[in-house]
């Protein structure tokens, strides 16, 4: 419920004839009002609730802007937090020691002894044959898990925007193909919108091509962070950061993420000092190194 | 990583999202929701086929929308909303100017009546839409002016 600071200044009267509808209006929490409305709740209380509908105009007009407002397109803040619960989640379901327990249970069913005896066997047979190749078994692309973070993510991975020098807008005045900022203003399109698979893909292309140009490289690995994708983003703004440029300090922050990531803590950190200490300090680099530095 | 994966979730997180919003009214709910449908995907993966999406996906954010609305007592919170009898004649027809008045837009409408009708605070709005506490007192600041003349305009018209 409001308190009185939370209350928006209305004059008395007005504040009196609203808080009276509130007391009067009968109307379901929105929550039950839109449940009901996407036919979710018991079918009692829907009948309530559509009878509701036919007389009040606030919960109609709630409905309809509501339904407007929800359209909106996911901040990728919330897209990068439900991934991570979609990675906790599949792990934890597919924990080895269930599927183990599960599969026994099956084959000690109805004939204890011989599925014990299968089992045995079985395990016996898989020892061996991982021994003989000296792997895991690869399962194909389509069935591995999403990919999690050796380390608990502690620096906060923000996209960078898209900056790009001034000569990326001048007009190129040497051959077509030599001229790495057209291709690379295109493969940044997936990037803004939020298609980081294809962003990868195109990026890695233009990287390849024009390996001297410490921006694509940068957005690479950028890319490769919100991908999870924590080797190889360590690797791309290595690269990055070895090109001498404007971007070195960005791609040092973005690298102390891929390597706090990699488990790679006093790397981490020995960048966020570079950074924190710099004439032009960055204070995220120094609350990182905070965060990275264990209390004493 | 299955970049196959990770590409149907781009591409369909929003939609699962919005559907599940729309069902459960409850942002963070709808987050669980929506993230519980793509884990019974990843665990069904090598079984669905991709043209089935995101139907398959909705299915599953309806069915936990159902359990829950099951499990919570809604037939109790919805008896806890009474209706009594309106004593007083207001000057303006508030429902109606909401409703109608064109300068506001949905976000304001819904502003308004969540945090006057249904008494929620401007945080409790903010996380219902997404926004800021702050943004949603400019939206309400604004509703509140233009009300404040269409109160004033209909006072004046009742004593004419």
């Amino acid at each position: 419920m409001s308190s009185q600071s939370d209350r928006v200044d209305l004059p008395p009267e007005v504040a009196a004839a609203l808080e009276e509808q509130r007391g009067n209006s009968g109307c379901p929490p929105p929550d039950l009002l839109q449940a009901a409305d996407a036919g979710v709740v018991p079918p009692e209380v829907g009948e309530r609730v559509s009878a509701h509908l036919k007389t009040c105009l606030n919960c109609k007009t709630l409905l309809d802007s509501v339904a407007i407002l929800d359209e909106a397109p996911l901040e990728m803040e919330q897209r990068d937090r439900i991934w991570r619960r979609i990675q906790a989640g599949s792990v934890e379901k597919a924990s080895p020691k269930r599927r183990w327990t599960a599969w026994l249970r099956v084959m000690l069913g109805p004939w204890p002894s011989a599925g014990f005896a299968v089992a045995l066997l079985a395990i016996a047979l898989g020892v061996g044959l991982l021994r003989q190749r000296g792997q895991t078994p690869v399962r194909p692309v389509s069935e591995r898990p999403p990919e999690v973070a050796t380390s608990a993510p502690v620096l906060p991975l923000e996209k960078a925007p898209v900056v790009l020098p001034p000569v990326a807008f001048l007009v190129w005045r040497g051959a077509e193909d030599e001229n790495p900022w057209k291709p690379l203003q295109a493969a940044l399109k997936p990037y803004e919108s939020g298609d980081y698979s294809e962003a990868e893909r195109r990026l890695q292309d233009v990287a390849a091509k024009y390996p001297r140009v410490a921006e694509a490289w940068f957005y690479l690995g950028v890319t490769r962070l919100l991908l999870n994708s924590n080797d190889g983003a360590r690797d791309d703004l290595e690269k990055a950061r070895g090109i001498v440029g404007p971007l070195s300090n960005e791609a040092g922050w973005y690298l102390a993420i891929a390597n706090q990531r990699t488990g790679r803590i006093p790397e981490a950190r020995r960048l966020l000092q570079e950074l924190c200490t710099a004439p032009d300090r960055s204070s995220k680099a120094c609350r990182g190194l905070d965060a990275l530095t264990p209390a004493k | 990583m299955s970049h196959e994966f990770e590409s149907v979730y781009r591409t369909h997180v929003d939609a699962v999202f919005r559907y599940a919003l729309r069902l459960v009214g409850n942002r963070e709910l709808a987050e669980d929701i929506t993230s519980e449908a793509f884990v019974e995907l990843f665990h069904h993966w090598s079984e669905v086929e991709l043209d089935r999406l995101p139907g398959w996906l909705l299915t599953v954010a309806r069915n936990r929308a159902l359990d829950y609305w099951r499990k919570t007592a809604s037939e109790r919170r919805y008896a806890e909303c009474a209706e009594e009898p309106v004593t007083s004649q207001p000057a303006l027809d508030f429902e109606s100017w909401i409703a109608r008045e064109p300068s506001l837009k949905p976000v304001h409408r819904t502003c308004l009546i969540l945090h006057f009708v249904h008494g929620m605070t401007r945080t409790e709005v903010g996380e219902r839409l997404g926004l800021s506490e702050v943004k949603v007192k400019g939206h309400l600041q604004y509703a509140v002016q233009l009300l404040r003349k269409a109160w004033q305009s209909a006072r004046t018209g009742a004593k004419a």
